[in-house]
């Protein structure tokens, strides 16, 4: 009975018919290898932010696949190009496939524009997590916040994404928040970009962001015989 | 001790002999019940002469005994029996533990190799990390295993195979395999693993093709059994990942190490 198994064997992991996802482990297996992932890591650091950096690198690796994965299979290869839009494919469909649930809140950073904060009562990598007192603000949620930043990064956001303890009042475990400042690449237009690129080479036109609708884009003339003729083009496919 | 050895004394089936000191931390009566499956009142453990036992609410509603003073247990070890308990299939168990998506479990244990290869550099070197990861896991996976399967005392490497096998790979991983080939004195036996999520979107390229990627799950065997006392050696005679057409993992057991008295473990 050797080699009778279930699996197929394919010549290239490429030929493999992608999984749907309904599979799963235990929750305990994923606790001892993330316990692992951490240990490994602490023998490895002589600091709490080289670990934290660490983790972040690991979840980095995952969240990058995961928005591979999770455009491939559930969004028939489209993946969103707009700030809002990734924002919310992160906080609900990358949570729910990860974790089996949406993430409890997803706020904008009151403060500054270009934050915006994912909470979660009770994250599942902290679920079996305690930090002893003389690793301070460790937490073990960078391995999330690694992979919030994949997926934004490898969907064209970059951002610094950071995990934060919070206290909650009358509870015991405080949540943790997932904190997400966009760099400032993230923040511009997509179109406004592309045109941007498009026209660098016209001395003569310069760009200018359309006000209202923030994915149309004015083309102006600089020079001062075709006063000021703006011509808007704005994309066909809005939603693009 | 702490509290997560108490699955381990009770497995031992000497928690309460006599003269035994067994100390725990701050616990929930629910959890106090559940391994000692009586109650303390039930128990007879006279509290007055326990200080420690004293119930306090903490600021949770459940009440918490607090045993962090050793307790002694010598004269009570005639009262308590084990009830017992009808082990419970590998399904079963998987059905009722709380899962995650295999998908992070897999991606997860992918940043970790490729964590590895980056720092070690030597495929040897990961190959021997993973394996020390996987006997970690086992050390600690093993109490775990034997409180939610009820799996008594196996007869023989036999059935310790077949429970690996059947329960072990169920209940954590959600897989099933399958054990063959059996030696003639019943002491090396293969594993064959029907579905394996560890190598889901997994290829090896060129410069790992001495990596042992699943290794992990060969560590976490041998750290298991010899919690149990067993000694043995795992190693992976094929992987799809190296072009074979199975994943076989060999166990032969090296030695049994008889327990010894008094038991050191609870330090």
């Amino acid at each position: 009975m050797i080699g009778v198994g279930k699996i197929k064997q394919y010549s290239n992991v490429l030929d493999k018919p992608l999984s749907k996802g309904k599979q799963e482990v235990s929750l305990s297996a994923f606790a001892f290898l993330f316990s692992e992932l951490v240990q490994y890591n602490q023998t490895q650091v002589d600091n709490i932010a080289e670990l934290e950096r660490r983790l972040e690198d690991a979840g980095y690796a995952v969240g990058a696949r995961v928005l591979e994965l999770l455009c491939h299979r559930d969004k028939g290869n489209r993946r969103e190009t707009r700030l809002l839009g990734i924002l919310s494919f992160v906080h609900s469909t990358v949570w729910k496939v990860l974790f089996g649930k949406v993430a409890d809140s997803l706020e904008k950073g009151t403060e500054h524009e270009d934050e915006y904060m994912i909470s979660e009562k009770e994250l599942l990598v902290n679920r079996f997590i305690s930090i002893p007192k003389d690793m301070g603000t460790f937490n073990c949620g960078a391995f999330v916040a690694g992979i919030v930043r994949g997926v934004l990064d490898s969907a064209g956001f970059p951002a610094v994404v950071t995990a934060h303890f919070v206290p909650v009042e009358g509870q015991q475990r405080p949540r943790t928040t997932i904190l997400i400042k966009f760099a400032e690449e993230s923040l511009e237009d997509v179109f406004y970009t592309t045109a941007k690129a498009l026209f660098s080479k016209c001395d003569e036109l310069s760009l200018v962001q359309g006000t209202k609708k923030r994915s149309k884009v004015g083309l102006m003339s600089g020079s001062a015989s075709l006063s000021n003729v703006v011509v808007f083009i704005a994309p066909q496919n809005n939603q693009g | 001790m702490t509290f997560g050895y108490g699955t381990r004394l009770r497995r031992r089936g000497y928690l309460l002999r006599c003269g035994r000191q067994v100390e725990m931390g701050l616990i929930s009566k629910k959890k106090w019940t559940g391994f000692f499956r009586k109650s303390p009142q039930q128990l007879r453990l006279p509290l007055s002469s326990c200080p420690s036992l004293k119930p306090f609410r903490a600021s949770s509603p459940t009440l918490l005994y607090n045993c962090t003073v050793s307790l002694d247990f010598s004269q009570l070890s005639a009262q308590i029996s084990m009830a017992p308990v009808a082990p419970r299939s590998g399904d079963a168990i998987f059905a009722n533990v709380e899962r995650v998506n295999a998908e992070l479990f897999t991606l997860t244990y992918g940043a970790i190799v490729r964590q590895l290869l980056t720092d070690l550099e030597e495929v040897e070197e990961v190959n021997k990390q993973l394996d020390q990861m996987g006997y970690n896991i086992g050390i600690r996976l093993i109490d775990e295993f034997l409180a939610k399967s009820n799996v008594s005392r196996c007869v023989d490497f036999k059935e310790t195979a077949e429970v690996i096998a059947k329960v072990g790979f169920k209940m954590f991983l959600g897989v099933t395999a399958s054990v063959t080939n059996w030696d003639a004195d019943g002491t090396c036996c293969i594993i064959v693993l029907e579905d394996n999520p560890l190598v889901d979107f997994v290829e090896l390229p060129d410069t790992c093709q001495g990596l042992y990627y699943c290794n992990v799950l060969s560590g976490v065997i041998r750290g298991a059994l010899e919690m149990v006392s067993m000694k043995t050696e795992v190693t992976w005679l094929r992987d799809m990942l190296r072009g074979d057409d199975a994943f076989e993992l060999q166990v032969k057991l090296l030695k049994q190490v008889a327990e010894e008295y008094p038991y050191k473990d609870d330090e």
